[in-house]
């Protein structure tokens, strides 16, 4: 079967040849200029590869990156940037990133990266996915992303599925405070997104969930006048 | 400034004012003490009974330095007060400009990075896929029509940056002879090269037909960076508004847009080096930051000035006038 990529590029005449190049290897290849777009086509299918450029107009790949993430734990994902910085490469990586590439980059470096990717993903994702399940454990709580449900002093709650995507961003981006802005763009993504009191109320939640005193947080913290930052221990 | 460092100089300054204020109060219970005092010596040394014509002199006396001594107090307070709370703001002011500046280096950096590698990356990708590639002849022309696209755009930015580098000191406006006519001929055949399929009007209203003497080749710079935000910030379907004129021995140039417009709180920073509306993080559109920096400088050196107003229904309005 056809590998299916998915490009996203703002810079038309860099989008273009992409395009050109995968398509003559024998890719099928959805190109978006921005993140919205991009969002669309991947909840609306699958793919084996998504080329991600970072500045990009409206939301940073860093974000829509951690948008994918998710959702999808194994698709591989090269970032294409002309940021060289190695905070810019670490912050690219954290988010979940398999790869890396700097503009301007040799065509040839490029292709080969994109086929070893795709070569490695049926591996990747029975290495990540060997029962099918996604739990992830702190203090005597359990998180199961692929059942919805988490064991907490309520006993076992159902996981509404932005509950879950609010979870998983902040555990993936654990000591790291995250702006009600950033939450909002990468959980909601291109839906039409509620206020940022929404947040402070699924974290009210989390709060009593998993915290021993919700009124004085170890896990969940508030950033004063950011956002919000989680820390397993 | 470190969030400590930043509250220790607000303590300084705030003790600073209060101490002044404090000095200022004593000084003056000071300055009464001292009066009640030559007071009861003169009582005392004259005498008591009969109040002859010399004390009653000496009290006035006494009395009217007192006031005097009184209004200076409160005179050279007020002024030392106002003076350091001059002197705090402008300090608090500068600080937050330095502020701004490091942001906007920051996005500058960020910037720059991106409109250099840009287009090298497209150059690069383009000659690889033709090299490597066995393409049709429209493929070919396609990949090259863009790759020469890209290589302007990098001359643009290289000579934008050049020029910022010498702008502010060493630019000189060269005054040349050119008719309006032929002006406005040229920047629509530019406008027509690079940007085919965008309507772009040009008034031109000028009551004679004389050649203008001017900064011509600065005036194309000015142009040439409004037009393209003009057409960065508005939609392709939008119409782009030029008028160039003379209007009471000035040459007036107005490109209006029908953009979203620019928010009052960013009017002001706009002109600013390196400011880029937004985060670099996000890029929405391509731009350096020096664009209507090196507008307003030019428009300087020339003795000119910029007005900027909302276009009607929407979008920007740029209103420049070179006195001749």
């Amino acid at each position: 079967m056809t590998a299916q990529i998915l490009i996203i590029e703002d810079e038309v005449s860099i989008r273009n040849s992409l395009s050109l190049n995968l398509e003559l290897d024998g890719y099928e290849v959805t190109a978006c200029a921005d993140a919205y777009q991009a969002m669309e086509q991947f909840q609306s299918r699958q793919f084996d590869l998504i080329l991600l450029d970072i500045m990009l107009p409206g939301m940073s790949g860093i974000d829509l990156c951690a948008h994918f993430r998710l959702t999808d734990r194994t698709v591989p994902v090269l970032m294409l940037t002309a940021r060289d910085a190695p905070e810019d490469r670490i912050a690219g990586l954290r988010t979940g990133a398999d790869d890396y590439l700097t503009k301007p980059f040799h065509l040839e470096e490029l292709l080969l990266r994109i086929a070893n990717l795709i070569k490695r993903q049926p591996k990747a994702k029975q290495m990540a996915d060997p029962s099918g399940n996604d739990v992830y454990s702190f203090d005597q709580y359990k998180i199961d992303f692929s059942a919805f449900e988490a064991q907490t002093n309520l006993g076992l709650v159902t996981l509404t599925k932005k509950e879950a995507a609010l979870l998983r961003l902040l555990i993936d981006r654990e000591h790291e405070a995250i702006s009600r802005q950033q939450i909002l763009h990468i959980v909601w993504g291109y839906e039409v997104a509620p206020s940022t009191r929404t947040i402070d109320n699924f974290i009210l939640n989390f709060r009593k969930y998993f915290e021993s005193n919700p009124r004085k947080p170890k896990r969940f913290h508030s950033v004063r006048g950011f956002g919000y930052k989680f820390t397993s221990r | 400034m470190k969030r400590h460092t930043r509250i220790l100089a607000l303590i300084t300054a705030i003790y600073i004012v209060l101490a002044l204020i404090w000095w200022s109060i004593l000084l003056f219970q000071k300055n009464e003490a001292i009066f009640e005092a030559n007071l009861k010596i003169l009582e005392l040394t004259s005498s008591p009974t009969v109040q002859t014509g010399s004390t009653g002199l000496a009290r006035e006396q006494l009395i009217n330095t007192y006031e005097r001594q009184r209004w200076m107090v409160l005179g050279e307070s007020l002024f030392i007060l106002v003076s350091v709370m001059i002197g705090i703001w402008l300090i608090f002011r500068s600080y937050i400009r330095e502020q701004h500046i490091i942001k906007h280096r920051r996005n500058f950096l960020l910037s720059i990075t991106h409109e250099l590698k840009t287009p090298l990356t497209a150059m690069r990708l383009a000659f690889e896929t033709i090299q490597k590639r066995q393409l049709s002849p429209e493929q070919i022309a396609g990949l090259t029509s863009s790759s020469i696209q890209e290589a302007d755009r990098l001359t643009e930015t290289v000579n934008n940056l050049l020029l910022s580098a010498r702008v502010d000191r060493k630019y000189v406006p060269r005054p040349e002879e050119r008719t309006l006519e032929h002006v406005c001929e040229s920047w629509a055949s530019k406008c027509h090269h690079h940007w085919p399929n965008r309507d772009i009007r040009f008034t031109f209203s000028a009551t004679d037909i004389a050649p203008v003497t001017a900064d011509w080749a600065g005036l194309d710079i000015v142009f040439r960076n409004l037009i393209e935000n003009a057409i960065k910030y508005s939609s392709a379907e939008k119409p782009v508004d030029i008028s160039l004129g003379l209007v009471q021995n000035e040459i007036e140039l107005v490109v209006s847009d029908l953009g979203s417009g620019i928010h009052p709180s960013e009017r002001n920073r706009i002109f600013d080096m390196f400011y880029r509306i937004g985060n670099e993080d996000t890029r929405d559109g391509q731009g350096t930051g020096l664009g209507l920096y090196l507008v307003r400088e030019i428009v300087r050196q020339n003795k000119g000035k910029i007005q900027l107003h909302n276009n009607l229904p929407t979008g920007s309005r740029f209103c420049i006038q070179i006195p001749l």
